[in-house]
């Protein structure tokens, strides 16, 4: 399908959002890429299903999750494909010495949670859509949202006690 | 002679749900008095909030990178 010259402006001022999510999923800048790729592919060939006037981000991402369904599909379950902490530098915050090892420590415990886990955070927690909105993108019932998004929290905060680093004051403790 | 008392059981998915502000304004209230007396709800939003922030600064200013001409392509070309 031809896009018109605003649709496709209303598509390339949503790539920034897409890459961000896919980078959520995928942990890995070109396997994000590559689905945003492919998804804009498909949101382009499939237009003339988008109703005007309602949320075009929203719509890119269900097409995202779709494909990123189709894809595990075809894979058994597996860990990201890079550790997720080797996204640039210039894509996080400038931190201190301390705030850069926890983020790297968040960024090894969001890797390892389930996608469907990392998937409902990056929509609510990430994107800051409402459950209603997410579960429309997810293709599930709010209230399966609403507890998903409670286990993934859940996990994740587990995963970060595991990684967390022992201080000195730990240490010492623990040698006492 | 006092009426009875009404019990207001809080679930986690709860107090997760008003983490996100997706509660009506009854359970509202209800989780914020739950969150105020109880140090174990104070401590999961503590934690939950902090974990929200560390998912933005993790991945929020992904969106203020060039966006990669390949896929500026795909839409324009």
């Amino acid at each position: 399908m031809r896009l018109s010259t605003e649709q496709a402006k209303a598509i390339e001022a949503e790539i920034p959002y897409l890459r961000r999510y896919a980078r959520a999923l995928t942990g890995n800048p070109d396997a994000a890429d590559d689905l945003v790729q492919d998804g804009l592919e498909r949101a382009i060939g499939r237009f003339d299903q988008f109703q005007p006037g309602t949320n075009l981000r929203a719509w890119l991402f269900t097409i995202l999750h779709n494909m990123r369904c189709d894809q595990h599909r075809r894979m058994v379950r597996r860990p990201l494909e890079l550790p997720i902490e080797e996204t640039p530098q210039h894509a996080c915050i400038r931190a201190t010495q301390t705030d850069a090892l926890q983020l790297s420590d968040f960024r090894r415990a969001f890797g390892r949670l389930s996608e469907a886990h990392r998937e409902v955070l990056a929509l609510v927690g990430l994107e800051g859509l409402d459950y209603q909105q997410a579960a429309r993108i997810l293709g599930v019932e709010v209230g399966t949202v609403k507890s998903r998004v409670f286990r993934a929290r859940e996990s994740l905060r587990r995963e970060q006690l595991m990684l967390e680093r022992p201080t000195p004051r730990h240490m010492w403790r623990a040698a006492a | 002679m006092s009426g009875p008392v009404e019990l207001i059981v809080i679930t986690p998915v709860e107090v997760s749900a008003f983490v996100d502000g997706e509660l009506s304004a009854e359970e509202r209230c209800d989780v914020a008095a739950c969150v105020r007396d109880d140090d174990r709800a104070a401590c999961l939003v503590a934690a939950w909030q902090w974990q929200q922030a560390l998912l933005y600064a993790a991945f929020g200013r992904i969106i203020e990178e060039p966006t990669p001409q390949r896929l500026r392509l795909t839409v324009t070309a």
